[in-house]
């Protein structure tokens, strides 16, 4: 019924050759082609994500999309070896692939790792839900019981959470996610230098290598409001040593005003002067650049160019503590032409070009700037809202001294594009893991999991609930069986000596030996553990209740576009 | 024994000399506001290490370091306000080191222990936080990453730097430590908080006890077990105060609290005034003693050195 029109209409535009956009067939699927289906696509997907988990992971061979001719890509990223699956050619199955890989992405976005993680537990736990089902379980009570134990497994890895500390030890973990020995121990030692909140630039280098600079310095977005205050053409940018700076957020409008900044920097002995603000007028900046003015105090104007006015607000106040000046601000009623001695602050090198400006050796209180950095990371830890946070997050690493630029080399074009990609990932993972900790690696921080569902499910009297604590227990053991097939090892001989040995114990795969994860410093960032592991319950529990499936047979426009 | 050696210069800001200091006869030198006194014989005879040739006797030196083979490789570095002497002959000639403008003021000096193999020196300065040579003290470069006060009064490097790459220094709002060799720094808190450091010292069987010690403006001596990570304080009320000098040895821990020289043999648990000096109605502004008691070099103001 559904179809018919549809049809006629794509057989109409077949004839005519009209620019009318192509119908859309939608197909509908009941149970059991539901399910059926629905398994096929998402196991189709995991399949193909699956040999990338564990530290022997192996690559996916991606084909170009667009561009014949050109070299496939080499994935090791389960997130983005799904996102390049764009469509299966079986409409159900396409549903239940497009399902997992949208998953995938958002778990990947969010924090950079855990996609292969999981899309295995995402598989053992739908296949033992559609199990469950068959023999006439009811989707829906099995969902809720499931969603209601999942917090007490977030709670167990959140007790067996500890504190990532040491370049040695972020270098583990990095390991773990990337399995490239010299970018783990360079990601170790700038992620313990710049902590959570520091900026870390990652690029594509030319060489062989992996190098690591730290530039010092702050600055801003802004820069010169005029070229005749540019000084030093080949850098292309003015600097002053020993600079007085003075911060305000009024525009200077009157020459008059201007004026009196220039007299009260003379009365104090200033020869370098930057001036911070909004915007000055024709006028003013004449009045700035004749010729007598300069030949007594050079001085410098530039333009606060920080995103929001908040963000100009928070601009002016880092400045303010940076160089101990006290800016002269509109909401508190300061005037430009009543400025004093005191407005001024001092840098050992202020320096400005079309498009920033920056402060080297801020003159400021040192132990106030140390409190407004922790002032700054303590309300970072309650800002909810994600642009807070990542504004927040810019100044607190702006304080931190600079940019740490990590560039990334390798032999060929592809590698150090692969390489480079492998490097953001592992980043993004290890700012997530300095701040949340680490828990075992190997799977063992999911297998001592175990041990409360086992509780749960002698303690419990409801069947469903023990059905649920059952499939889950099967579930947490997926990651560790999967990567030690991976590694091409018997599962599960192995997973019976590890039940044997109890908690806390692991396979070492690399060093091919039953031990204890913490003492092996073999860890996982809790973060994705935690969020993998949420993710996929959550949405394995909500596909074991779709029922019916409608899909249409042309992907969105958006791809048939592009 | 007690010796007044020279009291011409008006200042003493610190000394340097080789690891055998008071085992064999060897060169010592004193960094004072007069310029740069030097010693061939332990400290017993003193005489201005600038040659003739060159006008740099009315130069203040604030630091000095030497190579730790000086046997063998006879650099001498020395710091000014304002700059950097360098001599590779022993003293014979003196160069004038350009370091990025405008010219800080060099708080203090350290060499790499392994400084035959890597050529690393780093100096700490009162404005521009921390310049490091990979040269061997030709050229200088700002290595500020993660620094967030610049005002750095000292700087120590461990004893095992080619292993672990540490560095640790006092500044004017705290400690800041480096595990990279002074590529980026990270802030540490001390109990007292935000409080000026003035001097710093390893422990000299540091890679045994990982013991790192931290003189305090106003608040006294603080002590760290764990490679300059979590700091303790050390000494309780008997060292309320300025400590401006410290020189752990194998016979203890000599600190100058107040202008006043301290002893403890108890791994900075209890302190007492040191018997030789205990009389001595002079503020001590500088010690030296690397080795052991035997061999003690003091700087007070008015330039008096003293040799123990």
């Amino acid at each position: 019924m559904i179809g018919s029109p549809s049809f006629s209409n794509k057989r109409n535009t077949k004839q005519t050759k009209s620019p009318q956009p192509k119908p859309r067939i939608p197909k509908v699927l009941f149970q059991p082609e539901t399910q059926k289906c629905f398994r096929a696509g998402a196991n189709l997907l995991i399949r193909a994500v699956e040999p990338t988990l564990g530290p022997v992971a192996r690559n996916v061979a991606v084909s170009e999309i667009f561009q014949r001719g050109k070299p496939p890509e080499l994935l090791d990223d389960g997130a983005t070896i799904a996102r390049r699956i764009i469509q299966l050619p079986h409409r159900g199955h396409d549903v239940g692939a497009m399902y997992v890989r949208q998953m995938l992405w958002s778990l990947h976005k969010e924090i950079g790792d855990g996609s292969a993680t999981a899309a295995v537990l995402f598989r053992a736990l739908y296949n033992e839900g559609l199990r469950h089902i068959a023999n006439g379980g009811n989707p829906m009570i099995l969902r809720r019981h499931i969603e209601h134990i999942t917090p007490l497994l977030l709670n167990h890895i959140d007790a067996q959470t500890t504190k990532l500390a040491g370049k040695e030890q972020i270098a583990l973990l990095a390991e773990t996610i990337c399995h490239d020995n010299d970018l783990a121990k360079i990601l170790g030692e700038i992620f313990d230098i710049v902590g959570e909140f520091g900026r870390v630039e990652i690029r594509s280098g030319t060489s062989s290598k992996l190098e690591r600079t730290y530039t010092t310095g702050m600055s801003w977005k802004g820069g010169l409001v005029s070229r005749s205050m540019l000084e030093d053409h080949s850098t292309k940018r003015t600097l002053y040593e020993n600079s007085s700076v003075l911060l305000t957020d009024i525009e200077i409008d009157d020459p008059k005003d201007l004026a009196t900044i220039l007299s009260t920097s003379l009365r104090a002995g200033i020869t370098h002067l930057m001036i911070v603000a909004p915007r000055i007028s024709d006028r003013a900046l004449e009045m700035s650049l004749m010729k007598s003015n300069r030949e007594i105090l050079q001085a410098i104007v530039v333009k606060n160019s920080e995103g929001t006015t908040k963000e100009q607000q928070n601009c002016i106040e880092d400045l303010a503590v940076l160089t101990g000046a006290t800016p002269v601000l509109r909401i508190i009623g300061d005037k430009l032409n009543k400025i004093t001695i005191q407005n001024f602050g001092r840098a050992r090198r202020a320096w400005a070009n079309y498009d920033y400006f920056g402060i080297v050796g801020g003159n400021g209180n040192p132990r106030k700037m140390r409190s407004h950095i922790a002032n700054l990371r303590t309300n970072l830890l309650l800002a909810k809202d994600e642009t807070d946070q990542t504004c927040l997050r810019a100044r607190i690493g702006k304080f931190m001294g600079g940019i740490a630029t990590l560039t990334v080399g390798d032999h060929s074009a592809v590698e150090i594009h692969a390489r480079k990609k492998l490097a953001e990932r592992t980043a993004l993972a290890i700012r997530g893991a300095i701040n949340s900790g680490v828990v075992p690696g190997g799977g063992v921080v999911l297998l001592n999991c175990r041990k409360i569902l086992g509780e749960l499910m002698v303690a419990s009297d409801d069947e469903i609930e023990r059905t649920a604590c059952r499939m889950l227990i099967a579930t947490l053991e997926a990651p560790t069986r999967a990567m030690l097939t991976n590694a091409g090892l018997n599962s599960s001989e192995i997973m019976s000596k590890i039940n044997m040995l109890g908690t806390g114990y692991g396979f070492d795969i690399l060093g091919n030996k039953l031990a204890n994860m913490n003492a092996c410093g073999l860890y996982d960032a809790s973060s994705v553990i935690r969020k993998a592991l949420s993710s996929a319950i959550h949405s394995a529990a909500l596909a074991l209740t779709v029922d019916v499936i409608v899909h249409r047979k042309f992907p969105p426009d958006s791809y048939t576009n592009s | 024994m007690t010796t007044l050696i020279d009291s011409s210069a008006d200042y003493v800001y610190g000394f340097s000399g080789t690891s055998d200091f008071g085992v064999a006869n060897t060169s010592c030198f004193a960094a004072c506001q007069t310029g740069l006194k030097r010693s061939d014989d332990n400290g017993l005879t003193w005489y201005s290490a600038h040659s003739t040739k060159q006008q740099l006797l009315n130069v203040a030196i604030t630091s000095v370091v030497i190579a730790p083979d000086f046997h063998n490789e006879h650099l001498i570095l020395a710091g000014t306000a304002g700059g950097l002497l360098r001599s590779q002959d022993d003293g014979e000639s003196w160069t004038y080191i350009v370091l990025p403008t405008p010219p800080p003021t060099i708080s203090a000096l350290a060499i790499s222990p392994d400084f035959t193999q890597d050529g690393m020196i780093f100096a700490a300065t009162l404005e521009d936080g921390v310049l490091c040579s990979i040269d061997r003290g030709n050229t200088w470069v700002a290595w500020n990453f993660g620094l967030l006060d610049l005002n750095v009064h000292h700087l120590a490097i461990s004893p095992t730097f080619n292993k672990d790459e540490l560095l640790i220094v006092g500044t004017e709002s705290g400690i800041y430590r480096s595990t990279n060799g002074g590529r980026a720094w990270k802030e540490i808190e001390l109990p007292c908080g935000f409080r000026t450091v003035l001097t710093l010292s390893f422990s000299p069987t540091y890679s045994v006890d990982q013991i790192v010690y931290a003189g305090t403006e106003n608040d006294g001596l603080y002590q760290s077990y764990d490679c300059g990570i979590n700091w303790q304080r050390m000494g309780q009320d008997s060292l309320n105060g300025t400590i401006s000098g410290l020189c752990p040895n194998a016979d203890g821990l000599l600190l100058i609290h107040e202008g006043r020289v301290f002893l403890s043999t108890d791994i900075g648990s209890t302190f007492q005034p040191w018997q030789p000096m205990a009389n001595n109605s002079l503020e001590a502004t500088a010690i030296f003693a690397p080795n052991s008691l035997n061999a003690v070099l003091a700087g007070f103001t008015g330039g008096v050195l003293l040799r123990i």
